[in-house]
């Protein structure tokens, strides 16, 4: 890039002898400035020293970043072969067992799952989409592909949206199962006489009890847990989640019931100790 | 030419005047690219960090403790690689670990950074492949032994995985080696051999009582040649001089085969914990760390212990139960890696390896360099002695320039009749 000389200051800082006051061979006024005119020509930034030196320090540091680059693909570091994570490993062994020919509607549902749990969002949110434009895969039972959108809105914080999703899925498992019991009835026995209610149903209810939790609506994440509890009274972890919401609602006689009947089954278990003491219900 | 004077690139300048020449404009310019540059390059390595950065990497709070390094789970695509390893060792020379894959009868060797270097499966020539490799340690010369309690041998290789002998023991649980001896854990006690396979000695008889033992499925050996030797089920862990004398034994827990049959209450789990300061449930692998502390997991309480060596002294405990990176389910070995001071662990139950840290385990900043670039700083290597040469070969030539400069100045001056007579 070319430009006019800078202006005289930069001359006559330069050192040069008679910069500034004269001609640098005459010294003299009349002939110094006749001497700079004839001077005065367009010269390139690069002429100047620190310009060149940061140039090629920009230049270096651009090979450098480019080298470094090269050397991650080169070690593997960008495309890694085996899981790190078990979030990883899971991803590639739902992946796997969906390639299967007798693959299930359950298998999908687990490798979406695991999808979600990796932070592949993108990628669960296309397989749900493939899925559902699937018909071969079953979901009458379990309603798992609105499951998944459900946990991937809850993963994505938009808990409105899960919140509806969650609750379709509980009704839609609960009116499959109800409509095959009945049908059993008459029919015979049937999945729903077998199996009984789908779990994506119990899932779907403790969701929402951990969305309603996060937003602090105590009462409605009770509700959630009761339903879970009805029919799998016996879960330890779930009575300590229902006495840490009864003790938030002030429900103190409640909460250590709870605490109390999940150390029945886990006599160690190390939160419902700690929720006792909290509550001044310890020993 | 007499005259002429070099930038410290080696580029020709015209004159003095040339060369003082400045250009605020350039610099401007030049500043500015500089600057955009610099972000372009840090918004463009923040985004291939979340690239390489696996998602859920655990906090250390999370984990009781104990600070995730990287888990293991096998190599290549197949996620079937690695299934419920029974032990693990490291290889002081190369930093890289050993895993004993049982069920496929081999045993894999990693690098410290995860990578798949080989496998080994026992067959020097004759055949005789492993049979469910229970136990394995690698000696400071770098000799493996492999224990198999269903051969009843313990077969030792040197460093180039020849067969150097066989040792017959009746179901061999244990082993740890130092360059003069290896320590061997059985059922029913524990026997030393010497490096070419002598018996030096055998301790123990199966039972409750102090000098019996239930399973020996932990030793470690120092230095010294003192054993540490943890006994699972009476959950006891014993040290040993190297004349065979005790000298000293801590209870670390009610023995195990006391707890089959009625469930422990939550009144009897409160005497254990005051009775038994570190209070253990199936005490397994040990190992000695940096910081000269016996170091031993526990298979179903989840969670690593830590012991002082003079006197047996309960020091500490970390580790929580699950499937998450950085936590336990049913661990049966551990063994340490002074060369970056980190624990590698047998996490049976999640068929895996983990690589771990624990509080004061012997830091030295020559393993946090190691540690550093065990990881994705490695990329940055080769760029690192590629700038190193830059950097080298730009101090020789401004050296050398400036040298020439003197001597273009000193001929002027000497042609001018300025200069010394």
């Amino acid at each position: 890039m070319d430009e006019p000389i800078e202006r005289d200051d930069a001359y006559r800082h330069s050192g040069v002898p008679g910069a500034g006051s004269g001609s640098p061979e005459t010294g003299t006024g009349d002939s110094a400035v006749r001497s700079r005119r004839v001077r005065r020509r367009k010269r390139s930034m690069w002429e100047d020293r620190r310009v060149r030196a940061m140039g090629i320090g920009a230049l270096v540091l651009v090979i450098l970043y480019l080298l470094t680059v090269i050397s991650a693909l080169y070690m593997g570091l960008l495309t890694p072969t085996a899981p790190r994570t078990v979030a990883e490993r899971d991803v590639m062994a739902w992946e796997s067992a969906t390639r299967a020919e007798d693959a299930t509607i359950e298998h999908w549902q687990s490798y979406i799952l695991a999808l979600i749990a990796d932070s592949q969002y993108q990628r669960a949110r296309t397989m749900i989409e493939q899925v559902d434009a699937n018909g071969a895969l079953d979901q009458s039972r379990g309603a798992n592909m609105l499951y998944c959108t459900g946990v991937l809105y809850t993963a994505q914080g938009r808990y409105d949206e899960a919140l509806d999703a969650f609750t379709e899925v509980m009704e839609l498992t609960r009116a499959a199962y109800e409509e095959e019991l009945q049908r059993g009835d008459a029919e015979g026995p049937n999945w729903a006489m077998a199996f009984g209610i789908h779990d994506n149903y119990y899932f779907s209810a403790t969701s929402k009890a951990a969305i309603y939790r996060e937003q602090s609506r105590w009462a409605e994440g009770i509700e959630m847990l009761d339903v879970y509890l009805e029919d799998n009274p016996q879960a330890a972890g779930i009575l300590v989640d229902r006495a840490y919401l009864k003790t938030q609602m002030g429900d103190l006689e409640g909460a250590e019931a709870d605490y109390r009947e999940a150390l029945r089954y886990v006599p160690d278990f190390e939160e419902a100790r700690e929720g006792l003491q909290e509550i001044g219900a310890g020993e | 030419m007499a005259g002429s004077t070099y930038d410290e690139f080696g580029i020709e300048l015209p004159d003095r005047e040339e060369q003082e020449y400045v250009s605020k404009r350039g610099r401007r310019i030049l500043t500015a690219l500089i600057v955009i540059l610099i972000i372009i390059l840090l918004i463009t390595t923040f985004l291939l960090t979340q690239l390489i950065r696996p998602a859920g990497i655990p906090s250390q709070e999370d984990l009781g403790g104990v600070t995730w390094v990287r888990s293991i789970y096998g190599y290549g695509p197949d996620i079937s690689q690695m299934t419920e390893p029974a032990s693990v060792a490291v290889d002081p020379d190369e930093g890289a670990l050993w895993v004993s894959d049982q069920i496929r009868f081999r045993l894999v060797k990693y690098d410290g950074s995860g990578r798949f270097l080989q496998e080994f499966s026992g067959d020097s020539g004759d055949g005789d492949t492993f049979n469910f490799p229970s136990s394995i340690t690698v000696a400071p010369d770098g000799w493996l032994y492999v224990a198999e309690s269903t051969y009843d041998t313990v077969r030792v290789y040197d460093e180039n995985l020849t067969l150097q002998q066989t040792i017959a023991i009746p179901a061999p649980l244990s082993v740890a080696a130092n360059n003069e001896m290896a320590v061997i854990g059985a059922e029913a006690g524990f026997a030393a051999y010497s490096r070419d396979g002598e018996l030096i000695g055998v301790i123990g008889t199966r039972g409750r009582d102090e000098d019996q033992f239930d399973k020996v499925n932990g030793v470690a050996l120092d230095e010294d040649s003192n054993a540490y030797i943890v006994d699972s089920f009476n959950n006891r862990i014993s040290k040993y001089d190297a004349e065979g004398f005790r000298v000293w034994m801590v209870e670390t827990g009610p023995p195990g085969n006391q707890a089959m049959g009625e469930p422990v209450t939550a009144e009897q789990l409160e005497e254990y914990a005051e009775q038994y300061p570190a209070f253990m449930q199936v005490p397994m692998g040990a190992t000695l760390d940096g910081a000269g502390r016996l170091v031993v997991i526990d298979l179903l309480d989840f969670s690593i212990a830590a012991f002082d060596t003079e006197d047996g002294s309960f020091l500490g405990k970390w580790g929580e139960y699950g499937r998450e990176d950085g936590k336990f389910a049913y661990p049966a070995d551990i063994d340490y890696d002074a060369e970056y001071d980190w624990f590698v662990v047998a996490d049976s139950g999640n068929s895996r390896a983990q690589i771990i840290r624990l509080p004061d385990s012997g830091e030295s900043p020559l393993a946090a360099a190691r540690r550093l670039l065990s990881g994705p700083l490695r990329a940055c290597c080769f760029p690192l002695v590629v700038l190193l040469i830059i950097l080298v070969l730009w101090v020789i030539m401004r050296h050398r320039n400036r040298n020439r400069e003197t001597a273009s100045i000193e001929a002027q001056d000497v042609e001018s009749g300025a200069g010394p007579t």
